[in-house]
């Protein structure tokens, strides 16, 4: 299947980063005129069944299963843990600046005893939640409308490639100006750095529906509204939840841009004041929990996708 | 549940080039098309490719405006009826829905309630042979039994009505043959008026009361040849004496098309 990414450049790249669904996308149509040994009979025909495909973790690893795989990966990670703890005990490195394993630890349990921490997470969590919540709202309703109605399109599109193509964090100086230092301004920052993934990906799926589908759905008397909800949506469900997978990490980026800028306040606030006083052990205490939500929220958002996916059977 | 269709000087023009530099120029696809299609036939439109067979066929699906007049049961089209329903050449079967939410697809659109809805499917699936396929998905079926799903799902919305555009064209030989029979059983039980499209002699024959002929650039009807063999007509037919005249008067027919 050749995949039509139509649009500038912008979105051609996007499309890029969508390969995997794309793939995936692409083996669901390669079975359609095969049919000679089951066309008698169909309980005797072979049915394939499979594994729904996902994309792993680990990017470009292609047997995540296997245990020799899995064990190399938990290898790798307790090597480069224990070279740290080793170098930074023996003084090879400096420990105040480089703090070491059983020093994230140390600076984790302060941080709890204090009643830091959990106020830090709260604070992010909240931040993340509103400013991701509405940047998925938008990116979805407003994808929808600017990929199917070509007016809305006409109008919205060259902000969008101006807004996806700078870098957004150019504009926090006038977000701080027009809004203050407040949390609304840290909700501005995160949607409009998290957005365009979700929005710029729904367009390409609406824009991307089989117009034959359409063509079949109006055939049966489909209204618009129905073509819509039988179509449109199911359809663009691989490009949204691409999207939204890129827009984790973005809105991640903009909590922490906004918490170090806007607030000094969560997770971000968190990390810029232990940077301050030379606490690196409190700056990866920080950094690892950015880490561990990311992955976290990606595996749970790579599980919805292939229970939602299941019909695109290998 | 048979339906008459009459076609009157049915044209259909494209237009292609600009306007902006001088006149475009009008590609005309059917020219002055009549046809009379009695209740419960099946009419096999025969022609080379660039004889607008598909065009005829959305026009009359509601899906493509036309110049000329199109009635089916003396309702003139003029969009897409409920009581017409279409078989494209690909299964278009929604990937996401299993076979049966497929086969109740149309059904769902045209707004029958879920219980009846699913009852109808069941009995089409059955009446094709997918009832073991039920809950699987498209991905999962051959080619064979996607277009059987295709086609359930079509005479599930109880058609009086039923367009078939080359539904067997991109089948092997073997498949469509076994299709070609277990459809012209069913369509003739059913007493379901059908047009249906193909480029292949030995279908058109096989399947058709009567077998229209079509010329190219633009559609024309060249000739009308009825087959009188009554239906149900067992495979071994195709070999018969009778059938193959026919097959010849055709491909003489096409020749000049």
């Amino acid at each position: 299947m050749t995949m039509m990414v139509r649009g500038n450049d912008k979105e051609n790249h996007h499309a890029m980063l969508y390969g995997s669904v794309l793939e995936n996308m692409a083996t669901t149509e390669t079975h359609e005129q095969d049919g000679f040994e089951m066309a008698t009979d169909p309980t005797t025909a072979p049915v394939r069944r499979g594994r729904v495909l996902g994309p792993n973790v680990f990017g470009g690893a292609r047997s995540p299963g296997t245990l020799v795989s899995r064990s190399i990966s938990v290898a790798s990670i307790l090597v480069v843990l224990a070279a740290w703890q080793v170098f930074s005990s023996t003084g090879l490195v400096n420990q105040n600046l480089a703090s070491s394993p059983w020093g994230v630890v140390q600076s984790f349990r302060f941080l709890i005893d204090k009643g830091i921490l959990g106020g830090a997470i709260a604070a992010s969590a909240e931040l993340f939640g509103v400013g991701l919540g509405l940047a998925i709202l938008i990116g979805a309703f407003g994808g929808v409308a600017i990929g199917w109605w070509r007016v809305v399109g006409s109008i919205f599109e060259p902000w969008i490639a101006i807004l996806y193509s700078m870098p957004i964090i150019a504009l926090l100086p006038l977000i701080l100006v027009w809004f203050g230092i407040a949390f609304r301004s840290e909700v501005i920052m995160v949607v409009l750095i998290s957005v365009f993934p979700v929005l710029v990906g729904v367009i390409a799926g609406t824009r991307n529906v089989d117009p034959m589908l359409i063509r079949l759905a109006r055939s049966f008397c489909g209204r618009e509204l129905a073509v819509m909800r039988t179509v449109v949506v199911p359809s663009l469900v691989p490009y949204f939840i691409a999207g939204v997978r890129i827009s984790i990490g973005s809105a991640l980026v903009g909590v922490v841009v906004s918490e170090y800028f806007l607030g000094n306040s969560g997770i971000g606030g968190l990390i810029v004041t232990a940077g301050e006083n030379l606490q690196s052990g409190q700056v990866f205490v920080g950094v690892t929990i950015l880490a561990v939500s990311a992955v976290l929220m990606t595996t749970l958002l790579r599980r919805i996708e292939r229970y939602i996916g299941r019909w695109q059977v290998k | 549940m048979s339906a008459s269709v009459k076609i009157n000087n049915v044209c259909k023009e494209f237009i292609a080039g600009s306007s902006r530099r001088g006149i475009p120029t009008v590609h005309r696809v059917l020219d002055n098309i009549s046809l009379d299609i009695n209740p419960g036939e099946t009419t096999t439109i025969i022609g080379p490719s660039g004889s607008g067979k598909s065009t005829l066929l959305l026009c009359v699906a509601g899906l493509e405006s036309y110049t000329g007049k199109i009635e089916v049961d003396g309702h003139c089209i003029a969009g897409p009826r409920p009581d017409i329903a279409t078989v494209f050449q690909a299964p278009h079967l929604l990937p996401w829905r299993t076979t049966l939410a497929n086969v109740e697809y149309g059904l769902e659109l045209q707004r029958v309630p879920p219980m009846e809805r699913k009852q109808r499917a069941e009995r089409l699936l059955e009446l094709v042979g997918l009832t073991s396929a039920r809950n699987l998905y498209p991905a999962q079926l051959s080619g064979g039994m996607q277009q059987r799903a295709n086609i359930a799902r079509a005479l599930a919305v109880e058609p009086h009505l039923l367009l078939m555009d080359e539904p067997f064209g991109a089948l092997d030989a073997i498949t469509k043959e076994y299709l070609q029979e277990e459809f012209q059983a069913l369509v003739a039980r059913q007493q379901v008026t059908t047009v249906f499209i193909t480029h292949d002699i030995a279908e058109a024959i096989y399947l058709g009361n009567r077998v229209v002929v079509l010329s190219a650039n633009p559609g024309r009807v060249l000739l009308e040849q009825t087959v009188e063999e009554p239906r149900p007509r067992p495979l071994e037919w195709k070999q018969s004496e009778s059938f193959q005249k026919l097959s010849a008067r055709l491909w003489q027919a096409l020749r000049v098309a």
